[in-house]
């Protein structure tokens, strides 16, 4: 990588504040904490300045100091309040990344452009329900439901998917949201339980919490604990447990209402 | 056999679309989610047709999609993890999962000891687990064989001229 000879020189507070905020987007996004280790501390070096990087679930510490003179370090914290998976802001900083390395942008350049990053939105609702709808019927059809029962996963499903953004919309607990929902969509697709539709009918209870499944947390809690990210990767373990916990009390609460067993 | 593989493929592909549509994957990369995740199912179910067991059919199908997710990730440019993470997703053991909860509430409900309640519980639960475990395991794979260096830095197929 060639360097050019004089890099500007910046105060540390706003470089520590803009490494922080790529930080702590990328930790709410979804990245596990290797990559966002990577990528920040590959920001930092081609701005010409030495990190330090200790992560918690809760937050971020940074502490920054200048190549030249690395005995000056500014450390400073971030919390990392939300967690909301976005595949597209883990890619797109993972691409800005590069760029900043191989093309050496200024600091405003970044500042821009993170905060574009920042304003990707979400897929619209509607499509969102339809390709979830799409999918607990998928799940229903994997596990070997017949087409009644890939109907009756892919309502609840469907209604399960409303319940749960109406939750999390106005500000609910994020496990109370999960298991409410859980439980409205066990609830439709325990119907088929209870006036046996179909051939097998607890398939589609089965599958109709699956959309719910703590993907992310899940895997990233393994590449963290295999990366030597210890406390990181205990503490998405346990919110992914707290999560699959959800689903069961909602499941079980449903069950227990119709009288399933 | 094989056509119902086949359908089967499709479904987990479309499952896999709908995952990767709630985690917010770009657009460029969903045939490639869509890609992995049918070739992974029908992997897993070919080495299931051959009589390997379960756990082992899932790690073959996980680690042979993440050495395959290094390739994908020159061609949308992304990391691996944003088009692997959604397309492991419909080889989640949903029923396992299922049937191990509803034999935890039996058990608590039941005074009399029945130990085939307790090891199908037991089982399902532990092969809930470890399917869980080894679909990580093949999405780690790309960043763990490599010595932890960036995907970037491996090719193998050889291109004409580098990109960012």
């Amino acid at each position: 990588m060639a360097k050019p000879s004089t890099l500007p020189v910046y105060d540390y507070r706003v470089v520590s504040s803009l490494l922080l905020d790529i930080a702590a987007l990328l930790m709410s996004s979804g990245a596990h904490t290797e990559r966002v280790n990577r990528n920040v501390r590959r920001i930092a070096h081609a701005l010409g300045y030495n990190i330090e990087l200790f992560f918690s679930f809760a937050g971020i510490t940074l502490t920054l100091s200048d190549q030249k003179s690395p005995h000056l370090q500014h450390t400073a914290f971030r919390r990392v309040s939300t967690y909301a998976v976005n595949m597209s802001v883990v890619s797109a900083i993972s691409r800005m990344s590069w760029k900043v390395s191989v093309e050496n942008w200024p600091l405003e350049s970044i500042a821009r452009e993170v905060e574009r990053i920042r304003s990707i939105p979400h897929y619209p609702r509607v499509v969102l329900l339809v390709m979830i709808t799409l999918a607990g019927m998928a799940f229903c059809r994997l596990a070997g439901g017949e087409i009644p029962a890939m109907l009756l996963a892919g309502a609840a499903t469907a209604i399960g998917f409303t319940a749960r953004n109406i939750m999390l919309g106005s500000g609910y607990n994020l496990a109370l949201s999960i298991a409410a929902a859980s439980f409205i969509a066990s609830a439709i697709s325990g119907l088929g339980l209870v006036f046996h539709w179909g051939e097998a009918p607890e398939i589609a209870v089965a599958t109709s919490v699956l959309f719910l499944i703590p993907g992310v947390p899940m895997i990233n809690s393994i590449i963290d604990l295999m990366h030597g990210h210890i406390i990181v990767g205990q503490a998405r373990a346990m919110q992914g447990m707290v999560i699959a916990f959800a689903i069961a009390m909602g499941l079980v609460i449903s069950s227990a209402l119709l009288g399933v067993h | 056999m094989t056509w119902l593989l086949i359908e089967k493929c499709v479904w987990a592909a479309l499952a896999a679309m709908g995952f990767a549509t709630l985690f917010t994957t770009p657009l460029r990369a969903f045939w490639a989610t869509a890609l992995l995740a049918a070739l992974g199912y029908g992997l897993r179910g070919i080495a299931l047709h051959l009589g390997l067991d379960l756990l082992a059919a899932t790690l073959l199908a996980s680690c042979t999609m993440g050495l395959l997710a290094i390739q994908f990730a020159h061609w949308v440019h992304t990391p691996t993890t944003v088009f692997m993470a959604p397309a492991v997703i419909p080889m989640v053991p949903g029923v396992f999962a299922y049937r191990s909860m509803m034999g935890l509430m039996e058990m608590s409900q039941t005074s009399i000891f029945s130990p085939e309640l307790l090891m199908q519980t037991i089982s399902y639960g532990l092969n809930t687990v470890f399917i869980l475990l080894s679909l990580a395991v093949g999405v780690t794979i790309p960043s763990l064989l490599f010595k932890n260096r960036s995907v970037k830095d491996i090719r193998f197929l050889r291109s004409k001229k580098s990109r960012v």
